[in-house]
């Protein structure tokens, strides 16, 4: 059975770490985020809404690239996250007035958004931790749809348990970033946190169960310890992605974490190249990219002379065509699973 | 009371025909095809559009059309994956499905459609005391004669027989001389058909067409599916069923409550998966195809 | 003219190559063995030839014609039939659901029936349980299933892949009892076993296969020969790599 998506070019060997691997992206994000967003305000808050997406992509990687199980869920956790965050730092006086439902404890609390952050993501983890225990005994086809069932799950709470948020409507009121930069460092974080996951020892174990499904099923228990491990981490780092993009957009609600960002990080991933940590930000920056030059021709462009009108949702189309075309020709992606590779004589040991 | 157990059988049926089309790709693919919705969708459309033309053209054209979208998606992007793994094909499928649904968007815009397809079907007839709904008797009538039919493809002529080996080991199947395309070709036109059924009834009761208009009847579709057992065409049908006319018998009579179907209906894909794979109906495990 | 002829054969699954340099001669009526320990590539050399696995380099000429890289519905129907290890029978189906699904990859649609009857002659057990459950049979009376379904082809050439697997020994002997009727009926047999001495007496000639080469053929005369059996089948030390 292959799965081609899901092999690296590179060897799950060689994973010592190289500096390069870990900044070239670094420094491509930070680089990338400043210069765009010192474009206008409507860049910035492209570049802002990007990196939380990022986030959501790494925690996509860490879990799908070392593991080799499809999670169609994870989206589940950044609704966790985004809910978490939102209760804990909506002003108290919102939350009496319009979720007056809401169980009073929750309506009682405030606090700032950085420890609200670490909080979201425990939130998060804890129940990617929970459901990690029993859907970690699953894989491939069963794990898929397992996941999916799980992130069904969780769109019908939050979309309908008033208990615990805004219900159909929207949790209005999350305060927002000040500037791009905390974003910026969060998404920082997440790559350290991803790549050297990535590359530790049981990093290099879970992706040796990947690479060979026969060798899994005979480390058998220690395998699920294992995923249920990675679960977790991505799980938190999801939690984060949904923080931060309530955060962003000051406000959240249900149908923001669902079967379209479901799609669109998935999309991103496969596309970069699911097996590394790069290819979580080539396949972001890719989508991100491919999809702004849309979206101008959407409105209208001159080219040449020539006037171009793209249809609405041309984005989406050409999105989900280039993520089947990649999985029918390129499956490793862009960057073909490898990690960040400057090819400059003096970075290079012989 | 007899409009509730009319309403589940209609239900059930109408829900069975859409798992059972969900049912026969996999099992000749291993594909879970979440595209399946916008075959429905197509099939919707095709006859909202071309409704004025006289119910019989515009069925004959609706059948047809998804048909050919259904042998489409097969050649233009399945059968390029036929060695991938479960992951690809799952990813790929939920492309397709969104690569359609943003299609239609552009062809035919994001605003729903509206149109009248069967008036006749929207109406109620009477029995001394009791008034029944057209649209259920019809539905009822119409699953019975396609499951039937399909029954009878299934196990009683050559390619159906072929299709069940295919399903049950298609390597061997094709050690024995089945040819892999035209069993799979199969699975996918007779797929497409049971979308169009679907497509027939959903858009008769709803009156109008939009580009998700099938997201919601795949998706628990697939929950019957899962549960009847991957891999058995009975089971998915069944499955398909009891999903029906569950949802059917909870709105009759749970009314507030049935928010929260999805909930339980979900967790009870997660359970049957952890505990059965292969389903509560069919016996063995999923055969992942090599 | 040579029924089958393979020259320098390699294959894996993968990365991983597991038949090196296969090569084997088969003329028409002929009963040739491969024999060796697990894992020495037999079953993926089989695969090579009904279509299954797929060869990296080599030629493969069957009847003829080149059937490398070919599809497996293609190559039955050129008269090239198999019955895979654990003789994969549909267990759902009946038993006379799996001879007809044997049907659709003869050559000739005529004849059809007859080559039921034939079989069905060849093999008494199945026309008693012509509709029950193939699963229901026991594990010689599916192997005897199995070879019947390959058989109603019509083949020049059946490919057997170990099917002496789970089988007592008074059913193996009835197994291969038929293998003799049939090639008696002029089908050419390759027989695949870890069990050497139940193909060496029967076969013209026995490939002995180990760590995917093929280590030496061996006549059925020398079959006879214990010290040759040996040093083939579990090697000497100069043909270590």
């Amino acid at each position: 059975m292959s799965d081609d998506l899901l092999r690296s070019s590179q060897l799950p060997g060689v994973t010592r770490f190289q500096w390069q691997q870990l900044l070239g992206p670094i420094v491509v994000i930070v680089v990338l985020s400043y210069v765009i967003s010192s474009i206008s305000i409507t860049f910035t808050f492209l570049t802002e809404g990007t990196l939380a997406l990022l986030v959501m992509v790494l925690g996509l990687q860490v879990f799908i690239g070392n593991s080799g199980v499809l999670s169609f869920g994870q989206a589940a956790f950044a609704m966790v996250g985004g809910f978490a965050t939102g209760l804990l730092t909506v002003p108290v006086k919102i939350k009496e007035n319009v979720l007056d439902e809401l169980w009073e404890p929750l309506k009682a609390i405030n606090m700032g958004i950085w420890p609200s952050l670490v909080i979201a993501v425990a939130i998060g983890a804890f129940f990617a931790f929970l459901t990690g225990l029993f859907l970690m005994r699953l894989s491939g086809l069963a794990a898929g749809i397992a996941t999916f069932a799980l992130l069904m799950v969780a769109d019908n709470v939050f979309f309908n348990w008033r208990l615990i948020g805004p219900g159909p409507q929207v949790m209005p009121q999350v305060p927002k970033f000040g500037f791009v930069d905390e974003s910026i460092i969060l998404a920082v974080v997440v790559m350290v946190v991803v790549y050297l996951i990535g590359i530790s020892r049981r990093g290099r174990l879970l992706r040796a169960t990947r690479e060979d499904p026969l060798a899994a099923r005979a480390l058998g228990a220690s395998v699920w310890r294992l995923r249920v491990l990675f679960f977790t981490v991505s799980g938190g780092i999801a939690a984060l992605s949904g923080a931060m993009y309530a955060h962003h957009s000051g406000a959240v609600s249900a149908r923001d974490f669902y079967l379209g960002f479901t799609f669109t990080t998935l999309a991103m991933l496969v596309i970069g190249g699911a097996t590394s940590m790069w290819g979580a930000v080539v396949g972001t920056i890719a989508v991100t990219a491919i999809g702004q030059v849309l979206l101008e021709f959407e409105s209208g462009v001159t080219v040449g002379g020539i006037d171009i009108t793209l249809p609405n949702g041309a984005r989406g189309v050409v999105i989900a065509a280039a993520l089947v075309a990649i999985l029918i020709w390129r499956p490793k992606g862009i960057t073909g699973g490898r990690e960040f590779a400057l090819r400059l004589p003096f970075l290079n040991r012989p | 009371m007899i409009q509730t157990i009319l309403d589940a059988l209609s239900y059930g049926g109408l829900y069975g025909l859409a798992a059972l089309g969900i049912g026969l790709v996999f099992g000749v693919m291993r594909l879970v095809n979440f595209a399946h919705g916008e075959l429905i969708a197509i099939g919707a459309y095709l006859f909202i559009v071309t409704i004025d033309l006289g119910l019989p053209l515009s069925i004959l054209i609706a059948v047809t059309g998804t048909a050919i979208l259904a042998l489409l998606m097969e050649f233009s992007v399945f059968k390029r994956l036929r060695l991938a793994g479960p992951a690809v094909l799952l990813i790929a499928s939920f492309g397709v499905s969104v690569f359609l649904q943003r299609f239609y968007e552009i062809i035919f815009g994001a605003l729903p459609l509206s149109g009248q397809i069967a008036p006749w079907m929207t109406g109620v007839m009477e029995f001394g005391d009791t008034t029944i709904t057209r649209g259920s008797i019809v539905t009822i009538i119409l699953a019975l004669i396609l499951l039937g039919g399909m029954w009878f493809f299934i196990e009683k002529t050559t390619l159906g027989l072929q299709i069940r080996a295919a399903s049950s080991d298609f390597q061997t199947a094709r050690l024995l001389g089945v040819r892999s395309n035209r069993v799979i070709g199969a699975a996918f036109v007779f797929s497409g058909v049971l979308a169009a059924a679907v497509a027939f009834v959903l858009v008769t009761q709803r009156g109008s067409v939009d580009p998700l208009f099938g997201v919601n009847i795949t998706i628990l579709a697939l929950v019957g599916t899962v549960i009847g057992g991957l891999g058995s065409l009975q089971g998915a049908a069944l499955g398909g069923f009891a999903v029906g006319a569950t949802i059917s018998l909870l709105n009759s009579f749970l009314g507030n409550y049935r928010v929260y179907t999805y909930t339980w209906l979900f967790i009870l894909v997660i359970i049957v998966l952890l505990v059965r794979p292969g389903g509560l109906i069919s016996n063995k495990a999923v055969k992942e195809r090599v | 003219m040579t029924l089958l002829s393979v020259r320098d054969l390699q294959a894996g699954y993968g990365k991983v190559q597991v038949l090196f340099n296969g090569h084997i001669d088969v003329e028409p009526g002929e009963l040739v063995g491969i024999v060796g320990p697990n894992g020495a590539g037999k079953s993926t050399f089989l695969g090579t030839l009904a279509g299954s696995v797929r060869a990296s380099s080599g030629s493969i000429e069957f009847d003829g014609a080149s059937i490398k890289g070919r599809n497996p519905e293609d190559i039955v129907r050129l008269g090239l039939a198999m019955v895979p290890e654990g003789r994969a029978i549909f267990t759902d189906l009946t038993v006379n659901e799996n001879l007809r699904l044997g049907l659709t990859g003869r050559r000739e649609k005529s004849g059809a029936q007859q080559a039921v009857d034939e079989v069905m002659d060849l093999f008494p057990v199945l026309t008693t349980h012509k509709n029950h459950q193939a699963g229901l049979l026991s594990g010689g009376q599916q192997q005897q299933l199995a070879i019947a379904r390959a058989l109603v082809s019509e083949p020049k050439l059946l490919l057997l892949d170990e099917p002496s697997l789970g089988l007592s020994p008074t059913v193996i002997q009835d197994v291969f009892g038929v293998l003799a009727r049939i090639q008696e009926r002029g089908t050419a047999i390759i027989v695949v076993e870890q069990r050497a001495h139940l193909v060496m007496s029967i076969a013209v000639r026995t490939l002995v296969m180990r760590e995917g080469h093929i280590r030496a053929t061996l006549s059925q005369s020398d079959a006879q020969d214990e010290a040759k059996l040996a040093a083939a089948y579990f090697g000497t030390g100069e043909d270590r790599e």
